[in-house]
């Protein structure tokens, strides 16, 4: 016998009973059976798309394997830009908001409205928490010139981040005392007033700055300022290499902002998500008859936080 | 069986009509006259209105694709400059490269034939996630939108390889293009992501993985590959916008970056990406064959794991691009010893179509005519694959026309001919409409000539060393290329034909059997056009997908099979009283799929909602 | 898993509240007790990879720890709040196989790039010979 002979049969007590099944769960799409059916599909949906997410960013960790592997310098000299102060932090929130994601379907799922509300509001401020502390670090890295690419021209202040200062305070210092002395000097050539004063400021770094950097420093054409600073050793101490600034230095912050950036947008994204979950909630949808679309989100956003668990410690704790 | 639903735009509305369907009822409204005007098609979630739109979209993309693969032969037809300047050669094959890549052979079979056929061969009302298909759709159109883009601009002129750092460098519209195969892919993702559940979840009573036809079995496969290989190539192509935009050094050489590293990255999706696109086609001629052979399939576990053996193997072999490019020795070897393996499965499949005709009464219909054109063209293909994927012969093949010739082969002697081959196919069942027969059969023939004569001289040429992508060449090659030309205006004009007898049909009334073929899965069972809700309920389903042909019998007046009527029963259902009861007894509760029984064969204890109205018969 | 195994794991996990009734039953819910357990012990593995990158371990080990401590928050987040452990096999089937072939893809694009990094060194020296004077 072929597929194509058998029937259904006792079409009518079937199409009753689905229909009322449909009729008691408006939520209920037409080509599902019964809840359960429809929720299944919906998980098995969501964990294939995770499984594309995971290869998406994969390309990324892949990249930053390759560079770190065979260009240690560069992620040497690039990390002691970030902070991981603030990196930590947004660990914690994203890690707190998972706890009110896994929450919120809890809630779901037992039918307490009001605390999944608080939960994914909960859930969306803590995200905006997160950006929050994002757009402070990168508006701290724009205005140091840490860009990625043919962007990065890192200013003086780069040496003053905190981060760079709380791990190498001598050299902070001793990049504060050059910057000084290179400002009184334009300011000395622009005035055409002698330059006493910069002969002043000399003796004070003289001690400690090597006679080869002092003669770049007399040379009216020393460019570049940082690659000098950079060169700056503590003449009693081995010179440290996290201080030289590496030749392809850029792709370091090239590939942070890649990875953070798109990190971020699925951050974004995981805000508009739970937006629509919170006005589907106030509007009543889900409860322990249907909680499928609070699920699936919680898990989106679950791998959100699990990526930036990835990306703290190989970005910011590079030693 | 109608309920309300909070899916966008459908209108089910209360008609409950509780008799089954007759093969001949319900033509007066069928999915294509359903609901009318063109919103109703723009924001449908019927799969099969979808499949239609892609039909319509990848088919002018061919057109488009078709047309610049002529202008590109035109300007081969003589050495030196026929038509065009350099510059202009470089950007058309570029577009069309990535035009039929990425618009029409990699959508193509899944978009098209998979979304109309999958939920009725799998007896479900639709594929489990409508929205996201109806989505995947729009983001074609968006994607086709972007390539155009790079079109009117300044058509990118890198080759669709995209490799770097030349298409970091160049100063034509290389990111409209690339952003435009980024969302293409994304596109892909969601038609796989919706095929996996569909076969994992929206599977009939009775229907084991075991007894999935054959074209299930391969969507599946291609599906596990669109999944895991396409999100890799999104982020390259981001990469490499970000690299143009921002000369973020990770694959220019003079920026710190490592251009053999995108070629990883790329053929670590597009070597896969090849397997989308032929897999697909092995399950439309797995379809053909028994049915045109009147003869069930041989070897249907071999058939069917070999396409998941294809799938996984296609993953660990990208390197075989990338032989000349300065990859290391160590890392080529293993790339050619991976690559014979997947000659294995690809031949078991050849192996046991050829079986299954052996012995068949066979009807040269045009379905099975570009059938049996498949399995010569693509042997070449394949073969002539192997010959590339060893290293040693490699060095001296890559990037000359014998890879073009290679990959011509097996996508449009591969891939397009079943597709061909799958539309004629399910012609009658997507419209209701049979085509000129006649003017078929002659087509077919203009399209096999066409087809070897455009290729196969790329060969020889590819082999003397004619390099690929070369506007210019040798006054030695010249013949060939002619030949090659001829063959393509050939091709071209058997694709024209094809196109026309078969709008043509479309002005004929509705003339199509349910079963004109007297194939055994169950797509056939519905109405020509189908209803637009598929089925009332899923069928229960107690054989294989290629078992009884010698119980369906030919009826002249319908032009279609119909179940051997068994004594004293009625025509229509065709099965006795007693038939029923013993089915009703023996097999699962027919019609609802026993929540938590999914297809994984769990069962579930709910009472509650499982029923046995068998014991009405 | 049946629908009563289900049950029975969901009624020791959650505390006082049961599941409504029997068909809505299908999915299992994670106790706050537990919840919270695991958001603790995230939270004092992170304060760990932070101590422990301030401690100079010597060339790889650094970079071992730190992958093993996020593996292993990682891991709490997929099993517990990612409701792996209660769900279906075949869910854990395709993380784990997202999982490989990561590793796939990574480990045969760093493995080639070590293979012809010497040709890239060449090249880097070739150029600074040539760009000093």
């Amino acid at each position: 016998m072929s597929q194509t002979i058998v029937t259904p049969i006792g079409a009518n007590a079937e199409s009753e009973h689905l229909d009322a099944i449909h009729q008691e769960n408006p939520h209920l799409a037409h080509h599902y059976d019964t809840p359960r059916h429809q929720y299944e599909a919906g998980k098995l949906g969501i964990w294939i798309f995770l499984v594309t997410e995971i290869l998406f960013f994969a390309g990324l960790f892949c990249a930053y394997t390759i560079y770190r592997t065979e260009r240690p310098e560069v992620f040497n000299w690039g990390h002691q830009f970030l902070d991981w102060r603030l990196g930590g932090l947004n660990t914690i929130i994203l890690l707190t908001s998972s706890l009110t994601a896994a929450w919120a379907v809890r809630c779901a799922q037992i039918g307490y409205r009001r605390a999944l509300i608080v939960n994914i509001v909960a859930t969306i401020a803590l995200a905006f928490g997160f950006l929050g502390i994002k757009y402070v670090e990168y508006s701290h890295k724009f205005h140091e010139g840490l860009l990625p690419g043919h962007h990065f021209a890192p200013s003086e202040e780069a040496w003053e981040i905190e981060s760079f200062r709380a791990k190498h305070p001598h050299a902070a210092d001793l990049a504060e005392a050059l910057e000084a002395y290179q400002a009184s000097r334009e300011k000395a050539e622009k005035s055409g007033k002698a330059h006493h004063d910069a002969k002043a400021v000399e003796g004070q770094i003289a001690p400690v700055v090597p006679s080869r950097l002092r003669e770049l420093l007399r040379n009216p054409e020393a460019t570049q300022p940082l690659v000098d600073i950079g060169a700056i050793r503590n003449p009693e101490v081995e010179p440290q290499e996290g201080l030289l600034r590496p030749k392809y230095a850029h792709v370091f912050f090239s590939i942070y902002f890649f990875m953070t950036g798109l990190h971020g947008i699925h951050v974004i994204a995981g805000i508009i998500v739970w937006i629509w979950l919170l006005r589907r909630t106030i509007a009543g949808h889900f409860g322990p008859k249907f909680f499928g679309p609070i699920d699936f989100g919680a898990l989106y956003w679950h791998l959100v936080d699990l990526i930036w668990i990835f990306l703290f410690p190989l970005l910011y704790l590079v030693s | 069986m109608t309920s309300t639903t909070t899916v966008m735009n459908s209108p089910l509305t209360g008609k409950s009509s509780a008799s089954p369907p007759s093969f001949d009822g319900a033509r007066s409204d069928s999915y294509l006259t359903h609901d009318r005007g063109l919103a109703s098609w723009i924001f449908t979630l019927d799969h099969k209105r979808i499949g239609i739109m892609y039909l319509i979209g990848v088919m002018t993309a061919f057109l488009v694709g078709g047309v610049f693969a002529l202008l590109i032969r035109t300007e081969l037809f003589f050495p030196g400059r026929t038509l065009m300047d350099a510059q202009t050669y470089n950007q058309l094959f570029t577009l069309h490269g990535a035009i039929m890549v990425f618009l029409v052979i990699i959508p193509g079979i899944p978009a098209i034939l998979g979304n109309f056929v999958l939920p009725m061969q799998l007896g479900a009302k639709d594929v489990a996630f409508p929205r996201l298909n109806l989505a995947s759709f729009h983001l074609w159109v968006l994607g086709a939108l972007f390539l155009v883009l790079s079109m009117v601009l300044s058509a990118a002129d890198t080759g669709w390889t995209f490799y770097t750092p030349y298409s970091t460098t160049t100063s034509t519209a290389v990111i409209p293009a690339t952003f435009g195969a980024f969302i293409l892919g994304f596109s892909s993702i969601f038609t796989g992501l919706n095929f996996i559940v569909s076969i994992h979840k929206l599977r009939p009573p009775g229907m084991g993985w075991y007894r999935m036809p054959l074209f299930l079995w391969s969507l599946y496969a291609t599906a596990i590959i669109q999944v895991l290989a396409t999100p890799v190539l999104g982020i390259t192509l981001l990469l490499l916008i970000a690299e143009r935009l921002f000369q973020i050094g990770i694959f220019d050489p003079a920026l710190g970056g490592d251009p053999v590293l995108y070629e990883h990255f790329f053929w670590f999706y597009s070597h896969p990406a090849v397997y989308i696109m032929i897999v697909p086609a092995f399950g439309v001629i797995s379809e053909i064959i028994p049915a045109f052979s009147r003869k069930r399939i041989f070897g249907y576990k071999f058939i069917a794991l070999s396409s998941l053996a294809i799938a996984v193997l296609g993953f660990f072999v990208w390197g075989h691009h990338m032989f000349t490019s300065g990859q290391s020795v160590l890392a080529g070897t293993l790339f050619s010893a991976l690559t014979f393996l997947i000659a294995i499965p690809t031949a078991i499949k050849v192996f046991n179509w050829i079986a299954t005709m052996y012995k068949g009464r066979i009807h040269l219909d045009t379905p099975m005519l570009y059938a049996l054109a498949f399995l010569w063209v693509f042997t070449i293909g394949g073969l002539t694959g192997i010959f590339l994927g060893t290293m040693s012969i490699d060095v001296h093949l890559h990037d000359t026309y014998f890879v073009v010739a290679h990959f011509h082969y097996v996508m449009m002697g591969g891939s397009i001919t079943a597709f061909l081959g799958g539309l004629h196919y399910w012609w009658p069942k997507m419209f209701g409409r049979t085509y000129d027969e006649k003017l078929a059969r002659i087509a077919t023939g203009v399209v096999f000539v066409g087809l070897n004569l455009t290729f196969f001289p790329q060969f020889i040429l590819g082999a003397r060393g004619m390099p690929r992508r070369y506007y210019d060449y040798l006054p030695e090659f010249t013949h060939l290329h002619q030949l090659s030309s001829v063959g393509a205006f050939i091709l071209g004009a058997g694709f024209v034909m094809t196109a026309v007898y078969l709008i043509a049909s479309l002005r004929r009334p509705i003339n199509a059997a349910a079963n004109p073929w007297g194939a055994s899965t169950l797509e056939w069972t519905l109405p020509s056009p189908p209803p637009y809700y598929n089925f009332h309920e899923a069928p229960v389903v107690t054989a294989g997908p290629y078992d009884g042909y010698e119980d369906l019998i030919y009826v002249e007046n319908l032009q279609g099979y119909v179940p051997r009527p068994k004594d004293g029963a009625e025509g229509g259902s065709g099965v006795p009283p007693e038939k029923r009861a013993e089915i009703a007894n023996t097999s699962k509760p027919p019609g609802v799929r026993e929540p938590g029984v999914n297809a994984d064969g769990d069962q579930s204890d709910s009472a509650t909602e499982t029923q046995k109205p068998g014991e009405e018969a | 898993m049946t629908n009563s195994a289900e049950r029975q794991v969901m009624s020791a996990a959650t505390d006082q509240h049961q599941i409504v009734s029997d068909d809505h039953g299908y999915s299992h819910t994670i106790s706050t007790r537990l919840m919270v357990a695991v958001y603790a012990a995230l939270v004092v593995l992170t304060v760990t990879t932070v101590a422990v990158a301030r401690v100079e371990l010597g060339h790889p080990w650094n970079f071992v720890a730190a992958m093993v401590i996020a593996s292993l928050k990682g891991g709490l987040v997929v099993a517990f709040f990612m409701h792996l452990v209660w769900d279906r096999k075949f869910n854990l089937l395709l993380f784990l196989t997202a999982i490989l072939f990561l590793i796939l893809f990574l480990g045969l694009s760093l493995n080639d790039r070590s293979e012809y990094q010497p040709s890239i060194d060449a090249f880097e020296s070739a150029q600074t010979a040539a760009s000093t004077p």
